[in-house]
């Protein structure tokens, strides 16, 4: 086993809700109606904007095992618990582990 | 204590900005305006709005300046007003913003010659706006405008207004 491989084995167990960081969460990509269950990471850290005045608000984002949504993409759906979160912004970091920015729009 | 002013005047530049807020807060569907943003009006907000304000207008009076010294008697000024008009986060919330923009418009052609209890005697310049939209959390866009209220007082009294 590789080092990636053996990273990507250990990153489940991040995001794993029971012993790890991870809640349980749906997605279902754009354009489809399946949803899939995935274990994800959620923050939602303080943001504040400017349009015209200052807006605080806060940035949602989510982080998950790439293995698990390989293929995430803008307009894809994240649904956490009766929230549903449309994605923005997928990131893979090349490591096992996804970020993306969400909206609740 | 100013000597020369009894105490029950206020000063021209407050009674503009006062009615230029009264202004902005008929702007409400019940006066036949499309927006209900009149609801939230900040007069120099100066923490940041939080979502509950929204939509909501900041209003600012940044600053005074002279038009025409030449009589030396009654000087013309003009008060610059900086406003911000943000609507709510949503996807629509650009084409919002417009609505509110269009209230404001015509809130401002409604209030040429701004009043209050006596007449003040001003009239209304638009400056001029931009939109701003930004999407990293939510869609949130906003309307940055600029106008200016024209008016006449006696030369360095600032509690009389002129015609």
């Amino acid at each position: 086993m590789t080092m990636l491989e053996q990273a990507e084995a250990d990153v489940a167990t991040f995001f794993d809700p029971t012993v790890g960081f991870g809640i349980a969460a749906t997605f279902t990509r754009a354009g489809e109606v399946t949803a899939n269950p995935i274990n994800v990471s959620f923050d939602k850290a303080f943001s504040k904007l400017d349009v015209g005045a200052d807006v605080e608000t806060s940035q949602d984002q989510c982080a998950f095992r790439t293995a698990d949504w390989p293929d995430c993409a803008q307009g894809d759906t994240l649904t956490i618990g009766t929230t549903a979160y449309t994605v923005m912004d997928p990131q893979p970091d090349g490591l096992g582990v996804s970020v993306c920015t969400l909206t609740e729009d | 204590m100013n000597p020369q002013v009894p105490p029950v005047f206020t000063n021209l530049r407050q009674r503009i900005f006062d009615a230029v807020v009264e202004g902005f807060r008929s702007i409400l569907t019940a006066n036949n305006y499309e927006t209900n943003v009149g609801a939230n009006v900040f007069p120099w907000k100066s923490d940041a709005l939080a979502e509950s304000d929204l939509p909501g207008i900041v209003i600012r009076d940044v600053g005074v300046e002279p038009v025409d010294t030449s009589s030396g008697v009654c000087v013309a000024y003009r008060m610059r007003f900086e406003v911000a008009l943000v609507p709510s986060r949503s996807v629509d919330s650009p084409a919002y913003a417009r609505k509110i923009w269009a209230d404001v418009i015509t809130m401002l052609g409604l209030n040429r010659i701004w009043r209050d209890t006596e007449r003040l005697n001003m009239t209304t310049e638009y400056a001029g706006d931009e939109m701003r939209v930004d999407e990293k959390a939510g869609t949130f866009s906003g309307i940055f405008i600029r106008f200016f209220v024209l008016f006449k007082m006696k030369s360095l009294d600032p509690y009389i207004a002129t015609p």
